[in-house]
């Protein structure tokens, strides 16, 4: 085992691009296409563009806020109802305009979006400021076929750890192969973090987000912001994991009650907290459980989801939808006949700060996708994605590689030569490899159960206080303090969980850091003790940095005397 | 500190008869669930407790060798524990 960890394999690129997903995958294309003579190389924990994870969690479906649409009204709309003034304005804006680009991009690409017969692209009517329409599963192998034609260079089953710096500037970063337990060293004028958001390993088909990129970021010394929204929530049912998005309008109490009438307005856009609150409180209060009456599920229901993923013809994804619907009805527990819904924790800290670039606060760092959405301020008050706006994940990563290739290849190509620290790669590869030294210990699996348990539940997740935000940050910090007893029994698949828990207990405790800090209630963040938004003294970005091991806060005002639209 | 070892991971059926060893699924695996036995040229399923069951395996499979099966309720959290919700989630 010692002998495989002396092997280090080293790779040298213009551009490094940690995490093959859509994000990485596009703006790898754009940076070649920009220009070709460009050095890209796409490192991923599992293999580049033949991964299916996004496709399948994003179902498919992309916004566009296309020209027939008012760029004000969507921005507008957003403010009032999902962001409550915590977006960053002029990047909305941004977002509006290229996700027309995008559309274009991938039409080039020969992904189509779905249209209408009359060639305009498909919506919803009770979703009247955007477009809602969606590609095909297999976009993700078309990107993959143009990178490869482009040249990019992809490394694949390689787990990236650390950024490395040098004089502050980033330079590449260090992982290791999760088959062979080979040590990586990547090294690059410029490095763009696609690694996506934090899921805590609790929901089945997010399970992939395990927060590795915003880790680095942050240890490397990479500015946070708005990790206090990090909650976002879907109703399921658990006898069958089915999850029932748009349902908020047909659920209720043991008592025959509607939920939606008491805890959301009608025609919320997506799931508002409300909903959830309200079935925490009545069960405390002994109206549970709560049922979902699938008759009414269209009832209401803006996103009529079930119809809306399948009113085009896409073959690959009406493949991946019928083959999940028909193992639910064959495989679910007993009980499934009976339609018990809760809360399905879903996540979603995308907290990496951002300016318009997608440049971090380091020097030669950018993130991009999921790994920074929150933090370029595009989500407001709730966790992004999909920020309550479906389609919004997809269209973000991609909107966002749009938004940085240029400046990410511009830097490169004036950019000298990488100079990598030999101190502190040694540094990292004794860090990394250090947990395999407890052969036998804790089981790495269960521990990341304890830290899904003080993260997910509604009383810690949803209604927030201080005695609970506390109560959670000790748990936490007791799951960190025993981490040397964790063992990956000498198997680096389980050293590559090992260093999730590390990350996911990480971005744990700067989500309820964050949550502590922010006393008062707006949008996704709930405090009982703080109910009240208040735009006094809460109009600002809570910024979280590393100093030293310790969590330093501080604050980003948000520039309202410049914005369009300010709170009434 | 609370063990949860006793739990049943999804089951992930590759018929070793079928495969033939294009490495597809385990190119399309992200979640590192599906290896590759370059012995005996075949794909197994080596950690089937990270599996998201999307299925994904089964639709890329050429030669329909994989069937993947949930073993449903999955591991989660609890979102109403007895201890905190004393009065109900307790059907009659």
């Amino acid at each position: 085992m010692a002998n495989v960890e002396n092997i280090e394999q080293q790779y040298s690129s213009d551009i490094l691009i940690i995490g093959g997903g859509i994000a990485g995958l596009v703006a790898a294309i754009k940076m070649k296409e920009y220009d070709s003579t460009l050095d890209v190389l796409i490192v991923d924990k599992a293999t580049t563009g033949l991964s299916g994870s996004k496709a399948n969690k994003g179902a498919g479906v992309l916004q566009v806020i296309p020209e027939n649409k008012d760029v004000d009204e969507f921005i507008e709309y957003n403010l009032k109802n999902i962001g409550h003034y915590l977006n960053d304005q002029d990047l909305m804006r941004k977002y509006a305009y290229t996700s027309r680009e995008v559309v274009k991009d991938l039409e080039r690409w020969g992904i189509p979006c779905m249209r209408e017969e009359d060639g305009s692209l498909s919506g919803l009517e009770a979703l009247p400021h955007w477009c809602l329409t969606a590609i095909d599963l297999d976009f993700m192998f078309k990107l993959h076929k143009i990178a490869n034609q482009l040249g990019i260079k992809m490394v694949n089953k390689t787990q990236t750890v650390e950024v490395l710096t040098n004089d502050n500037r980033a330079v590449g970063c260090v992982g290791f192969n999760i088959i062979s337990g080979e040590y990586a060293v990547f090294k690059a004028k410029a490095t763009v973090l696609a690694t996506g958001s934090c899921n805590w390993d609790v929901a089945h088909m997010w399970r992939s987000g395990r927060g590795d990129g915003i880790a680095a970021a942050y240890r490397a010394g990479a500015e946070l912001r708005n990790a206090e929204y990090a909650n976002f929530h879907n109703v399921f049912l658990p006898a069958g994991m089915s999850v029932q998005v748009g349902s908020q309008y047909s659920l209720y109490n043991k008592k025959g009650e509607r939920l939606s009438d008491k805890y959301c307005k009608e025609n919320e856009c997506d799931f508002d907290i409300g909903i959830f609150l309200g079935m925490e409180k009545e069960v405390m209060e002994g109206n549970g459980p709560i049922v979902w009456e699938e008759s009414e599920f269209f009832n209401n229901n803006p996103l009529a989801a079930g119809g809306l993923l399948f009113k085009w013809n896409r073959p690959w994804a009406d493949n991946f939808h019928w083959r999940e619907m028909g193992k639910e009805e064959k495989y679910s527990s007993d009980n499934r006949w009976k339609p018990i819904a809760e809360p399905l924790f879903i996540g979603e800290l995308s907290a990496v700060k951002t300016d318009h670039n997608m440049k971090t606060t380091i020097e030669g760092l950018w993130a991009i996708g999921d790994t920074s959405r929150g933090g370029a301020g595009m989500s407001g008050a709730v966790a992004g994605p999909p920020a309550r706006m479906r389609g919004s994940g997809l269209m973000w990563a991609a909107v966002s590689s749009l938004l940085c290739y240029e400046d990410v290849a511009k830097t490169a190509k004036v950019s000298a030569e990488a100079e990598i620290d030999a101190v502190q790669v040694a540094k990292f590869k004794e860090e990394i490899y250090a947990p395999m030294k407890c052969e036998k210990g804790l089981d790495v699996r269960d521990n990341i159960h304890n830290l899904k348990e003080t993260v997910a539940p509604p009383r810690f997740s949803l209604r927030k206080n201080a005695d609970r935000i506390d109560e959670a940050l000790d748990m936490i910090h007791e799951i960190q303090n025993r981490l040397p007893t964790i063992s990956p029994q000498n198997d680096y698949h389980l050293l590559g969980q090992w260093h999730d828990l590390k990350n996911m207990a990480l971005c744990g405790e700067l989500v309820f850091t964050a949550a502590m800090d922010r006393t008062e209630s707006r949008g996704w963040h709930v405090r009982e003790d703080y109910p009240e938004r208040d735009d006094k003294n809460w109009l600002k970005w809570i910024v979280l940095k590393n100093d030293n091991g310790k969590i330093a806060i501080s604050y980003d005002d948000i520039p309202m005397d410049q914005y369009k639209f300010k709170p009434e | 500190m609370k063990y949860h070892s006793n739990y049943t991971a999804h089951v992930i059926k590759i018929d070793i008869e079928k495969c033939i060893g294009c490495k597809k699924c385990y190119h399309t695996c992200h979640m590192d669930v599906i290896r590759f036995d370059d012995k005996s040229k075949k794909a197994f399923a080596k950690y089937p407790e990270e599996c998201c069951t999307c299925n994904w395996c089964e639709i890329i499979c050429p030669v329909k060798a994989i069937e993947v099966i949930p073993r449903n309720p999955w591991r989660m959290p609890v979102a109403f524990p007895k201890e905190f919700y004393p009065k109900s989630y307790i059907e009659k």
